[in-house]
């Protein structure tokens, strides 16, 4: 397909137009003269022919093309490819992108750059993603901030600076982050109404330890909860138990079924726990102190469930809200800017050649 | 385009003392030519006839011409004196004289100033008049120039009145037209002869009529009568026009001579200094 550099030359063309029409109009110049008795001995020029239109002379003809080829030089003529680049975005999907509408924006503008430059997207989101693995001419990250520029890949940073709003929860109270360092505010969220509850069996062992996170972290133990922020998930009482698991401070039986997921808390192969934001699923059918309740096992216990609690939903993480950088655009280089083919050159020549066939046809 | 460009007449102070400095040097030129001829042929100017010859004339004068063709005859050439003599102008202020990127009326009436002040400063009464009609006040005096400066302003190239009878003026001896000479057929007698008159028609067309086009399509029109022509030019065509325009030329020529005038034959692109010289050229032959 045909596109140009400086599309708008291309109204230069109306120029040699314009010339056509005025020659083929029939009345031609106007010219006065005291002495038309002499033309009108001539038998050639007798009174005008109906017609209104008479062909240009064919010099003239030659001058319109040479300006055609000479506008469409100037205009930067060049072939495109036919198959549209492909470009991959990688498109940050961590929480911070969503403030000040960061990702809304990159993908209006990556939209604009692919009408633009023709590229054909296909979009990826992850948080956080691994960049250097993507570092390629075909690959185009999508940011707010980034730790190492890519070498090869496009880059398009929103660029980020420090947004102040809510980071975390402590129980009924609020941390907020006010743009250089955190708040507190009490008792911010000891209104709103906050649950959690327990699918399966919970150990008994556990029951205890769980009772009192609850309370301390003022969450509502409710089993027909519908948006708890907490699911916890066991094996349904009488599980086949038939293996034995070492934690930190506690034995456990544990299923038959092996889980698969994110967390493996123990350095097993086999992980025990599996965490989601807001579920922790686990295999474990029965627990048993080695001593009394140790510290490091309420630690351990805590510590799990704190990291799959949700947060509220206005929370952003504290990282993702001093997280920080300038706004940064370095387009990749699409197949069709390496590989098209430009025109200008034969057309410039074109335009030559006819100008100087013109002067020969006025002078022979 | 307008279809007339200049239809007006302006005279600038400038083209004033150009016209006043031609005169003079024509004057000047004349009178030291006559100088010479009455050095060897006796006194007088101006050829105005012939007499019978009586005892005591100049034997220089006899004519042996006209002694060869008719030997019963001797006859001498009778001269005469610019002063007290009579200059007529006829200027054609018609539409077609509005011609031209320089017009034709304004290259006629710098010539008229020209040949009014000539004949002033050789002592002549000056008339201007137009072929619309218009007169001008009889000068006598070089100081009376400048209102034939205002009357030739005032001059429009409008109408179709062209002049006829030239030369009918009783009391003129000397009558200059400037004109394009676009006259219909029916205008004719032009030219009037009379015994004591001489004069000159000063032929004046534009650059377009002198060099017409040699290519592309035109439309002409004439101003005065409104025809138009379609013309779609070439360098045939062209060349067809001159030897058209050429022939016209000489039948202006032939019936000026047969009415013992003279044609000048000019462009209104020619400056004034070569106009007036080849208006003196005619005169001289």
């Amino acid at each position: 397909m045909m596109r140009f550099e400086a599309p708008l030359l291309l109204f230069g063309l109306l120029l040699p137009l314009f010339l056509l029409l005025a020659a083929m109009r029939r009345e031609g110049r106007q010219l006065g003269s005291s002495l038309l008795a002499l033309w009108r001995e001539q038998p050639s020029s007798g009174p005008s022919a109906p017609r209104r239109w008479q062909a240009p002379p064919m010099a003239l003809l030659l001058v319109c093309a040479a300006l055609c080829a000479g506008v469409l030089a100037l205009a930067g003529p060049y072939r495109a490819p036919r198959e549209r680049p492909r470009i991959t975005v990688l498109l940050d999907d961590s929480p911070s992108m969503q403030l000040e509408q960061r990702q809304a924006r990159l993908v209006e503008r990556i939209e604009g750059w692919s009408r633009a430059s023709g590229a054909q997207l296909e979009w990826r989101r992850a948080a956080h993603p691994d960049w250097s693995a993507h570092d390629s001419a075909e690959y185009l990250w999508a940011s707010d901030a980034i730790e190492r520029y890519p070498e090869r890949a496009g880059l398009v940073l929103s660029g980020a600076r420090p947004v102040p709003g809510p980071v975390g929860r402590a129980g009924a109270d609020r941390l907020v982050f006010d743009g250089s360092q955190l708040q507190m505010e009490a008792g911010a969220y000891a209104a709103e109404q906050r649950s959690v509850r327990v699918r399966g069996a919970l150990p008994a062992a556990l029951q205890p330890l769980w009772s009192m996170w609850c309370e301390k972290q003022q969450l509502l133990v409710d089993a027909q909860a519908r948006e708890p922020l907490l699911e916890l998930v066991f094996p349904e009482s009488g599980c086949s138990a038939d293996r034995e698991w070492q934690g930190p401070g506690f034995r456990a039986r544990i299923g038959l079924a092996a889980l698969s997921g994110e967390a493996a808390l123990s350095g097993e192969a086999k992980p025990r726990f599996r965490l989601r934001p807001g579920s922790i699923e686990s295999d474990l059918c029965a627990l048993q102190w080695q001593a009394a309740p140790a510290a490091e096992t309420a630690v351990f216990f805590a510590s799990l469930w704190e990291q799959a609690l949700l947060d509220p939903s206005d929370c952003v993480p504290l990282a993702e809200r001093q997280q920080s950088g300038a706004e940064h655009t370095a387009w990749p280089a699409t197949e069709r800017e390496q590989q098209r083919e430009s025109w200008a050159a034969e057309c410039a020549w074109a335009a030559l050649l006819l100008a100087l066939s013109a002067c020969w046809w006025r002078r022979r | 385009m307008s279809l007339l460009p200049s239809p007006g007449v302006r005279l600038e102070d400038a083209l004033v003392r150009r016209a006043l400095r031609l005169a003079a040097s024509a004057r000047a030129g004349r009178l030291r030519e006559e100088g010479l001829r009455a050095h060897h042929r006796g006194a007088g100017f101006e050829f105005e006839g012939y007499r019978d010859y009586q005892p005591g004339d100049d034997p220089r004068e006899i004519d042996w011409d006209l002694l060869a063709r008719d030997p019963e005859r001797v006859a001498v050439r009778v001269r005469r004196s610019e002063q007290g003599a009579h200059w007529q102008l006829l200027l054609d202020d018609s539409a077609s004289m509005g011609l031209g990127a320089r017009g034709k009326l304004q290259c006629a009436a710098e010539l008229a100033l020209t040949v009014a002040a000539w004949g002033l400063f050789e002592g002549a009464s000056v008339a201007l008049a137009s072929s619309s009609g218009a007169r001008a006040p009889l000068a006598e005096r070089i100081e009376e120039l400048a209102g034939l400066v205002r009357w030739l302003e005032s001059r429009v190239a409008q109408g179709s009145a062209a002049p006829s009878g030239i030369g009918a003026a009783a009391r003129a001896q000397r009558v200059f037209v400037f004109s394009d000479f676009s006259l219909p057929a029916a205008a004719e007698p032009l030219f009037v002869s009379r015994a004591g008159l001489s004069w000159l028609a000063v032929e004046i067309l534009s650059a377009e009529e002198r060099e017409p086009p040699e290519g592309g399509a035109w439309l002409l029109v004439d101003p005065e009568s409104g025809e138009e022509r379609r013309l779609r030019a070439s360098p045939e065509r062209a060349a067809e026009y001159l030897r058209a325009l050429q022939a016209r030329s000489e039948r202006l020529d032939q019936r000026a001579r047969a009415t013992r005038g003279a044609c000048v034959h000019l462009s209104s692109a020619q400056s004034l200094e070569q106009g007036f010289a080849s208006l003196r050229e005619s005169l001289r032959r």
